[in-house]
């Protein structure tokens, strides 16, 4: 079947009011659950996956489709309201659409959000229509020494989320990938930084972290803080709507971010954490407002967003293509199809083409379902801040609780809980950027791996790290954009200097 | 990351199945989802189906380290609970190994050794190397120029590899070994050419051989395994046979009457048809092994890993 | 304000050595890729020792330190230590209690704890609240299949 008709047909299955109905509800029960700080999208759509047993395999797939998306929706409303990302995807929402929510404009940040979602969930979804066989190429073609340079440049937009000070960003950046080496050594088994305790094994665990740092250490800083007079704050003193100025400052991140969400997504090592970071740094140099960053920039919303969801898309193209899961969702929806004997992988298409073409139409129209619902919420949403603060915090506390202990059971991980959130506290007082320690943790032990693979495939010869056009390219990228700004600013200074010496 | 969310995932089958008097108590010493969570659920759901063991079991979850933190939770717990059993495999024994851990496969009653995933040896389908006798040739000619992606250091692939180098009078620490986080990885490194071998189960290998990525060269088993083109490196003059077999035990201090009970229920589930439906939809291969047999298979097994570890120098 | 915290410096430098110290118990080379399991720590252990010496340099320079901003905070900053310390020990209980008491309890002892640092004085209706709002997750996630234990683990359910 060629993708046109192919698509007809799946609209055909997908448009059928029973059909409508279960992907109304996916969307619904993936963006109620998602919502919850804490919870993120992998989460969420693990939990709701059994509910989809219970049905036929073409309404449960549709129903996936919903919830899917839905997930990744609503973990951009706690991120933006409550700082409290639920998963690393939503944490550099988190970083300018709490500020915007601090102004008021939570509303604009929650559209914008939903918009950025919806068009760059449109494009990763044509995009699974229509390029999926050779995007899925890309998975053979990148080779570690690619994945490593790739990282490397992610890596160099932590600059932009550094503050104030250089020396406490760094600092910052360190102490999360001083997180990430504990653990057993992937490459050779060696247990490092583990001080004996078996629960630190498997490394520490990355959504501990980051609920901590968030949730818990605003907590404590907020707690520590509070007069018994509300502060003067209105959520809804922006409006709760787009200004015609917000659409125009929007529509370019969003486009831009769902063309680094796609691809990196597609990627099995590349998820949806490295086109956030990339587009967060992409816009923060873009803009034609820098001052505003770090203050609530609309862009540092919609870019970031963007590519999160279409990131989301790009994960599917793997799995239906070539039946790799490459991210801990995939992996989930992977047992779902395997729940009901299907083989994601080439054959898929050709044996169960209703199937796949309707769960594919089906996320186009969960995708429209989910803007429709989502614009009028946002000034709903916004009202959450109007919950007493002693509850909304004891709220924000237990979640994290279901979210921490629910999914380990382990003691270890509600000490790390305490300690992460007191570091969380100490980092607030003190002015030490929070973003760069997860950037740290996520990117840390990925680049390591995808170094030591490359070098140990080119026994330890440090060119084959330039070996291939990719690498070599993002490579010379990620040299310029360390240098050139530092030329830049050296002109610039001397052309400074230059007329104050003529007088 | 993935494991974690998967236990979280343990889901619904477990309120579905409470609710009845005794239920076993079941731990799986990995994620929902994953190889060892099947292996606990599913002879259960087998033996509700042909009426064998109907008061149902309460599963926990608990992965991590190679499944030996789930291992010391289940032993802690249920020292001389007849009512106790936990699922396990070939990983474990390694993994107790490399881990360190205080609670040994020792500590616990052996009951049934059930499923087994053969081994597959695969190269690019345009590479060099296009049978064992090349890939041996090739490591001897220069072992390090021969890189190896497959799963976790010192895990069964590591090992598949480490023997032959062993039986090809090479040593087995030399080996350029890379490990990878999933047999997705695995496959994409070696159908692309970023390694020259991949080493992983079949049921992860045979859907990219059949689609023609990469081509499987050898496999672990005793002889040729039916849809393979491929030999078995016993066949092919390297007498090496190594499974990714997964099993059941018993509680710490299991009483002999617990022990026969247990084994009883297994052997019926085996011959019933719900086990052979589940064997055929889950992909398994049948390795049904009882009791002594067994506890004899488990013993030969920690010895052989323990020396290859100590070879690849993983453990001293 | 002056305020020198030069044990910010310390705590850095002093993670940064406890690095070094673990990561020379590994080895720094391998056989082929050439970067051992070691190098990384090692590497970050030492930049941690440089940035906690160039942060006690600036702390010594007298560089000041804006608290953060965040929602809900006062700006007059008068910092409620109390405050702290209730909010403090409800994100601590559940290392206490969490094993022996269950999921109920815990949450409904840190939902009246962190409800007090929040200045909320009607604690019986705040344990009223509490508990049946954790009753209500514990189902509801339980339903969901999120393992969070038993309802009163000490009475056996």
């Amino acid at each position: 079947m060629d993708p046109v008709n192919g698509l007809l047909n799946g609209f055909a299955v997908a448009l059928q009011p029973q059909n409508l109905f279960w992907c109304f509800l996916g969307t619904f029960m993936g963006t109620a659950i998602g919502v919850l700080p804490g919870i993120g999208p992998a989460l969420t759509i693990a939990l709701l996956l059994p509910v989809t047993v219970y049905i036929d395999p073409t309404a449960a797939f549709i129903m996936f489709a919903g919830i899917f998306y839905g997930a990744m929706y609503g973990g951009s409303t706690t991120s933006i309201l409550l700082n409290t990302p639920g998963e690393a995807g939503a944490m550099m929402t988190a970083l300018e659409g709490n500020r915007m929510a601090r102004k008021g404009r939570g509303a604009a940040a929650l559209c914008t959000a939903a918009l950025g979602s919806f068009v760059a969930g449109t494009i990763g979804t044509i995009g699974l229509t229509f390029l999926a066989p050779p995007i899925a190429e890309l998975a053979f073609i990148f080779k570690p020494q690619d994945y490593f340079a790739l990282m490397l440049l992610a890596f160099l937009s932590v600059s932009v989320v550094m503050g104030s000070s250089k020396v406490r960003g760094f600092i910052a950046l360190f102490i999360g990938l001083s997180l990430g080496v504990v653990g057993i050594d992937k490459a050779g088994g060696m247990q490092r930084l583990t001080f004996g305790v078996p629960d630190l094994l498997d490394g520490v665990e990355m959504t501990v972290v980051l609920v901590s740092l968030f949730a818990i250490g605003e907590l404590l800083y907020v707690s520590s803080r509070y007069g018994k007079q509300m502060p003067n704050l209105n959520p809804l003193a922006g409006g709760i709507w787009m200004t015609r100025e917000d659409w125009k400052r929007s529509w370019k991140p969003w486009l831009r971010g769902a063309a680094f969400g796609f691809p990196i997504g597609a990627l099995p090592a590349g998820g949806a954490e490295i086109p956030t970071f990339l587009s967060y740094t992409v816009e923060r140099k873009l803009t034609r407002h820098p001052e505003e960053f770090g203050h609530g920039a609309i862009e540092g919303v919609a870019g970031p967003e963007a590519a999160n969801n279409a990131a989301a898309a790009g994960v599917l193209v793997p799995l239906l293509t070539l039946g790799l899961p490459t991210s801990a969702t995939a992996a989930i929806l992977l047992a779902a199809f395997q729940n009901y004997g299907l083989q994601p992988g080439p054959l898929l298409f050709i044996n169960s083409g209703d199937l796949v073409w309707g769960l594919i139409a089906s996320l186009y129209i969960g995708n429209l379902m989910l803007l429709v619902l989502n614009l009028p919420l946002a000034g709903l949403w916004v009202r959450l801040l109007f919950v007493p603060r002693p509850y909304l915090y004891a709220g924000i506390l237990i979640f994290s609780l279901v979210g921490i202990w629910g999914v380990s059971n382990s003691w270890v991980d509600l000490a790390m809980m305490f300690g992460v959130g007191c570091l969380g506290y100490v980092m607030r007082v003190y002015d030490f950027p929070i973003a760069p320690v997860l950037i740290g943790l996520i990117l840390g032990p990925m680049a390591e791996e995808k170094l030591r693979d490359a070098l140990a495939a080119g026994q330890g010869d440090p060119l084959t790290l330039v070996s291939t056009p990719l690498s070599a390219g993002l490579l010379a990228i990620a040299f310029l954009v360390v240098t050139v700004p530092a030329l830049l600013q050296w002109r610039r200074s001397r052309r400074i200097v230059e007329p104050a010496d003529a007088e | 990351m993935i494991r974690t969310i998967f236990a979280a995932a343990a889901a619904v089958s477990l309120s579905g199945l409470a609710a009845l008097a005794e239920p076993a108590v079941v731990m799986a010493p990995g994620g929902a989802g994953g190889g060892y969570d099947a292996t606990a659920r599913m002879p259960f759901e087998a033996m509700a189906a042909d009426g064998i063991f109907t008061d149902g079991a309460t599963f926990t979850n608990k992965g991590g380290a190679g499944g030996t933190i789930g291992l010391a939770e289940f032993a802690g717990a249920n020292q001389g609970n007849d009512n106790a059993v936990m699922s396990m495999g070939v990983i474990m024994v390694g993994g107790i190994l490399l881990n360190n851990s205080p609670v040994t496969l020792d500590d616990v009653t052996p009951l049934v050794r059930l499923t087994n995933d053969t081994g597959v040896i695969a190269v690019a389908t345009d590479s060099p190397i296009q049978s064992v006798e090349d890939l041996v040739a090739a490591m001897k000619a220069d072992l390090g120029a021969v890189s190896i992606a497959g799963g976790s250091a010192g895990g069964v692939d590591h090992i598949v590899m480490a023997l032959l180098a062993k039986e090809a009078g090479l040593d087995p620490a030399k080996i350029n070994y890379i490990p990878q986080e999933s047999g997705a990885e695995s496959v994409v490194a070696v159908g692309g050419g970023a390694v020259m071998v991949a080493v992983s189960g079949i049921s992860e290998f045979k859907p990219m051989a059949d689609a023609g990525r990469i081509k499987i060269i050898a496999v672990t088993s005793e002889g040729r395994v039916e849809g393979i083109d491929a030999p078995s490196l016993t066949e092919a003059g390297f007498p090496v046979v190594v499974g990714n077999w997964r099993g059941i035990v018993g509680a710490p201090g299991m009483s002999d009457a617990g022990k026969a009970m247990w084994l009883d229920r297994f052997t019926r589930m085996h011959e019933g048809q719900a086990w052979k439906d589940i064997l055929a939809k889950q992909g398994w291969e049948d390795a049904f092994l009882a009791g002594d047999e067994f506890a004899a298979f488990l013993d030969a097994e920690k010895e052989r890993t323990a020396a290859v570890l100590k070879d690849l120098g993983l453990i001293q | 304000m002056t305020e020198r915290p030069y044990w910010l410096a310390v705590a850095v430098a002093g993670w940064g050595a406890i690095v070094l110290w673990k990561a020379a118990e590994l080895p720094q080379f391998h056989q082929y890729a050439g970067i051992g399991p070691g190098m990384f720590p090692t590497a970050i252990g030492l930049v941690m020792l440089f940035l906690g010496l160039l942060l006690a340099l600036q702390i010594r320079r007298g560089v000041r330190f804006e608290e953060q901003g965040a929602e809900d905070v006062n700006d007059d900053h008068r910092v409620s230590y109390a405050a702290l310390g209730l909010a403090a020990a409800a994100c601590a209980l559940p290392m206490v209690t969490m094993k022996p008491l269950g999921f109920v309890v815990t949450c409904t002892g840190c939902f009246v704890l962190v409800a007090a640092a929040f200045q909320s004085r009607s604690h019986l209706l705040n344990l009223a609240l509490g508990a049946a709002f954790s009753v209500l997750c514990w189902w509801l996630f339980r339903k969901l299949g999120v393992q969070l234990g038993g309802f009163l683990p000490l009475a056996g359910v």
